[in-house]
C-alpha cells in the first residue's frame, strides 16, 4: 500500500513536471507567432521581412521578398 | 496487480487511444472526455510499471540488456509525447475547459503541437506494443488457460546480473 502510494506520487510529480515544461515550451513558441500576427494586422505588414521577421524601417525587405536584403527604404 | 488485469488495462488503453486518435469519428466532446479518461488510465499504467522504470533507469549505463534500454527510451519518448498531446489538447480544448469555466486562448502553435504529438504518440504506442508482444501473447495464453500469472512480467525484471537472469525474465522463459 505504501509502495503504491509512493509510486503514485512519483508518477504524478514527474507528469506535472513534464506537463509544466511542455506548457512553458509551447507558450514560448506561441509568442513569436502571436507577435507576427499582431504585426501583420497593422498597415506596416508589407514591411515585415518574411525570412527574419524584421520590421525595422531601415530595412527594405517586403513581405513579397524571400530574403532579407537590409537595404535602406527608397 | 495480476498480469491478466494489467493486460486488460493495457488493451483498454490501446482501444481508447485508437478511438481518441480519430476525433472526427466521435465528435469533439467525446474526443475530449475520452482523452481525459485515457490520461487517467495512462497514469495508472505508469504507476503499475513505475518500479520497472526505476530499476532500468538505475542500471541504464550498467549491465543491462539492450532491449531493456530501447524499451525505456521508447517508453520515455511515448510519455513525453503523450504529455504533449494532453497539454496541447487542454490548450485548444473547446469542451473540457469550458465545462470547468476556464478560458482558452489557443494559437496555431498549440494546434500544430497537438496534431504532431498525437501522431507521434500513436506511432510510439504501436512500437511499445510491438516491443511487448511476447509478454502480451504469453499473458493472453495464460489468461485463456485460467492461470492468473505472477506479479513479475518479462519486461518487469529484465536486468541481467553477472550473465544470469533474474526470475521471471525473458531469458528464463
Amino acid at each position: 500500500m505504501y509502495r503504491t502510494l509512493k509510486n503514485t506520487l512519483a508518477v504524478l510529480g514527474v507528469t506535472l513536471l513534464a506537463a509544466g515544461m511542455v506548457y512553458v515550451g509551447g507558450s514560448a513558441m506561441e509568442v513569436p507567432s502571436a507577435l507576427a500576427e499582431s504585426v501583420a494586422s497593422t498597415d506596416d505588414a508589407a514591411l515585415v521581412c518574411p525570412a527574419t521577421g524584421c520590421t525595422a524601417a531601415s530595412c527594405h525587405a517586403t513581405s513579397g521578398s524571400a530574403t532579407h536584403g537590409g537595404r535602406t527604404r527608397s | 496487480m495480476s498480469n491478466t488485469k494489467r493486460l486488460g488495462l493495457d488493451a483498454a488503453l490501446l482501444v481508447l487511444l485508437v478511438i481518441a486518435f480519430v476525433p472526427k469519428a466521435t465528435g469533439i466532446a467525446i474526443h475530449e472526455w475520452l482523452s481525459l479518461a485515457l490520461a487517467g488510465g495512462l497514469l495508472v499504467h505508469m504507476v503499475v510499471n513505475w518500479e520497472w522504470v526505476l530499476k532500468v533507469s538505475a542500471r541504464f549505463f550498467d549491465r543491462l540488456r539492450t532491449a531493456s534500454r530501447i524499451n525505456l527510451l521508447i517508453d520515455a519518448s511515448t510519455f513525453l509525447s503523450a504529455v504533449t498531446v494532453m497539454v496541447s489538447g487542454l490548450a485548444i480544448s473547446q469542451v473540457v475547459l469550458a465545462a470547468s469555466g476556464a478560458a482558452t486562448a489557443p494559437g496555431t502553435t498549440w494546434y500544430m503541437l497537438h496534431s504532431l504529438s498525437a501522431r507521434t504518440t500513436m506511432l510510439l504506442s504501436l512500437v511499445h506494443v510491438a516491443l511487448h508482444w511476447r509478454w502480451i501473447v504469453s499473458t493472453t495464453r495464460r489468461a485463456w488457460n485460467g492461470s492468473p500469472g505472477s506479479f513479475s512480467t518479462p519486461e518487469m525484471v529484465p536486468i541481467r546480473i553477472d550473465g544470469a537472469s533474474l526470475p521471471g525474465s525473458a531469458e528464463e522463459r
